[in-house]
């Protein structure tokens, strides 16, 4: 040990007082630089690993909403589908009634329509048939009274005579 | 006092002086109408006659016919139709009441009690009229 201390001219006390003030800067600096340092670092590590763990819930909570929304999507694409479903529907039944209606009134119209013809044609043939009676009648008394004299009277008379029962 | 009616009276009257001469007629037409004023019934004269005359007429088978012409009618023809009224209603003789109407036109109109047969020219056109309405 001497030997070796003398070889290297090792001075016991410096080494001593070296490796005292050695160990006041390690603790020097293990309770001022390190020690924070740690805690700065440990808390870091765990506002990372907290904010992972947020990331990793958020994507999962966005996920769940995506999820949700299609599904409400979906819901509301079905239910829009049954409502355009039932609206059509009803256009449709709402559109055969109208027409089945406009037929009616169609129908009521052109039926209306005939029998006022019909009756405008019997009341002119009607019209005609009086008009063409008086004619005649008129006519044939105009004749008669020229044409008629007493021998044809008596004729008539004879003929009313042996008709008669 | 029951009252009796002028057809009973003027039937009464025809039955008892049917077989009566003139003089004998008129003394029971007086005693009637001395009768009728007794007992307030002169009204009744105009009615009795009209019965008599329909009583008698029946009675000895007169019948009478209203004839309707636009022109007089020739005797022939009224013997003729007088001949035919005779057979159909059963009577002895007819008595023409002759009416002329120029609104007949022709033909004629004959009328006995309540039948009517018209067979006249106006009538004829009135119905020619009538099928050419309908």
């Amino acid at each position: 040990m001497e030997s070796l201390i003398s070889t290297f001219h090792l001075d016991l006390k410096l080494i001593i007082a070296q490796l005292v003030n050695f160990l006041i800067v390690a603790g020097v600096l293990w309770f001022f630089a390190l020690k924070p340092i740690m805690k700065i670092m440990k808390e870091r590590t765990e506002k990372i690993e907290k904010g992972l763990k947020d990331a990793k819930s958020f994507e999962e909570k966005l996920a769940q909403a995506e999820r949700d929304r299609l599904k409400t999507l979906s819901v509301a694409k079905k239910e829009a589908e049954i409502l355009l479903e039932k609206a059509r529907q009803e256009a449709e039944a709402n559109k055969k009634q109208m027409i089945s209606q406009a037929k009616g009134e169609i129908e009521k119209l052109v039926a209306s329509g005939k029998t006022q013809l019909a009756s405008e044609k019997e009341k002119m043939v009607s019209e005609v048939r009086s008009e063409i009676g008086d004619l005649v009648v008129a006519a044939t008394k105009k004749v008669l009274d020229v044409e008629l004299n007493k021998e044809i009277d008596n004729k008539i008379i004879k003929e009313a005579i042996k008709e008669m029962k | 006092m029951k009252k009796i009616s002028a057809k009973k009276i003027a039937q009464a009257l025809y039955e008892e002086t049917k077989d009566l001469d003139k003089k004998q007629i008129k003394l029971r037409v007086e005693n009637l109408l001395n009768y009728l004023v007794r007992n307030k019934n002169l009204r009744l004269a105009d009615e009795i006659v009209a019965a008599f005359d329909a009583y008698s007429k029946n009675q000895e088978g007169i019948l009478d016919v209203e004839l309707f012409s636009a022109k007089a009618i020739g005797a022939e023809i009224k013997e003729s139709l007088a001949k035919k009224l005779k057979a159909a209603k059963n009577v002895k003789k007819i008595n023409f009441i002759e009416q002329q109407n120029a609104s007949l036109l022709g033909g004629l109109i004959i009328k006995t009690g309540d039948t009517i047969y018209d067979d006249s020219l106006s009538a004829r056109l009135e119905s020619l009229k009538q099928q050419i309405k309908s």
